[in-house]
């Protein structure tokens, strides 16, 4: 297997949750890119930050077992969580809690990060 | 250069499948070269063969485009798994996401459909 040590790979999610079980694809990606040592960032755009909410359960939906299981990426190496902060300061006014920290970030920011990552995969 | 190529629609569900083709086609004729090309959820419906005029035969493009420049059609074989009852054929052949990151890491590009 080819040495993908430090390279780092943002993926950018753009589906919001309970709609379909995309979101669990995606965070099958993620969790295939910590298991071969990639660093990853998550970007969150829009109303897919709602994926991070903590106080909703896609179980009764039918949503496949993990659906929201984003947490669980720390436990298996370097990642970083990150949604628009429009979205992230609207949804906090509202009361949301989150899974997992996420950081909030500009337009102008985000893009300079994305070019600053090895690899970028849009979902 | 070396390109993979993601795409996750389906033939019928945008035009964005049908893009992912040309420029596969284009990047061939401009003497880079694709490493591979990697269909996820919906993407994964590009195995099937067309339907007349109402659905275009993006199966039989790929396996000719695929077999003439050699790379691989790779088939997410999660999404393969949910959506299809049947093995992949031709050109085609399930991979997991272990490959497809590998993969990526050793190419100058990846393009997301």
């Amino acid at each position: 297997m080819a040495d993908v040590a430090r390279q780092s790979v943002a993926l950018l999610v753009h589906t919001p949750p309970y709609r379909t079980r995309e979101p669990r694809a995606e965070l099958d990606l993620a969790l295939a890119a910590l298991s071969l040592d990639f660093e990853l960032e998550v970007y969150f755009l829009g109303g897919a930050l709602l994926q991070l909410a903590a106080d909703k359960d896609g179980a009764e939906a039918g949503l496949p077992p993990g659906y929201k299981a984003w947490a669980a990426l720390a436990e298996l190496g370097k990642v970083r969580l990150f949604g628009e902060s429009g979205w992230l300061r609207r949804c906090e006014r509202l009361g949301a809690e989150w899974l997992a920290p996420v950081e909030g970030l500009g337009a102008a920011c985000m893009k300079t990060r994305w070019r600053a990552c090895d690899r970028v995969i849009v979902l | 250069m070396k390109v993979l190529v993601i795409v996750n629609e389906s033939p019928w569900g945008s035009t964005l499948a049908a893009t992912a083709l040309r420029l596969v086609r284009s990047l061939l004729d401009g003497e880079h070269s694709i490493d591979a090309v990697f269909f996820r959820g919906d993407g994964a419906y590009n195995l099937l063969a067309g339907q007349g005029e109402a659905v275009s035969d993006l199966a039989g493009e790929w396996g000719s485009l695929a077999a003439a420049a050699g790379f691989p059609l790779l088939l997410c074989s999660s999404a393969t798994a949910r959506r299809l009852d049947r093995d992949p054929g031709g050109r085609f052949r399930a991979a997991g996401l272990a490959e497809v990151l590998e993969r990526m890491s050793g190419c100058d590009r990846v393009v997301t459909f």
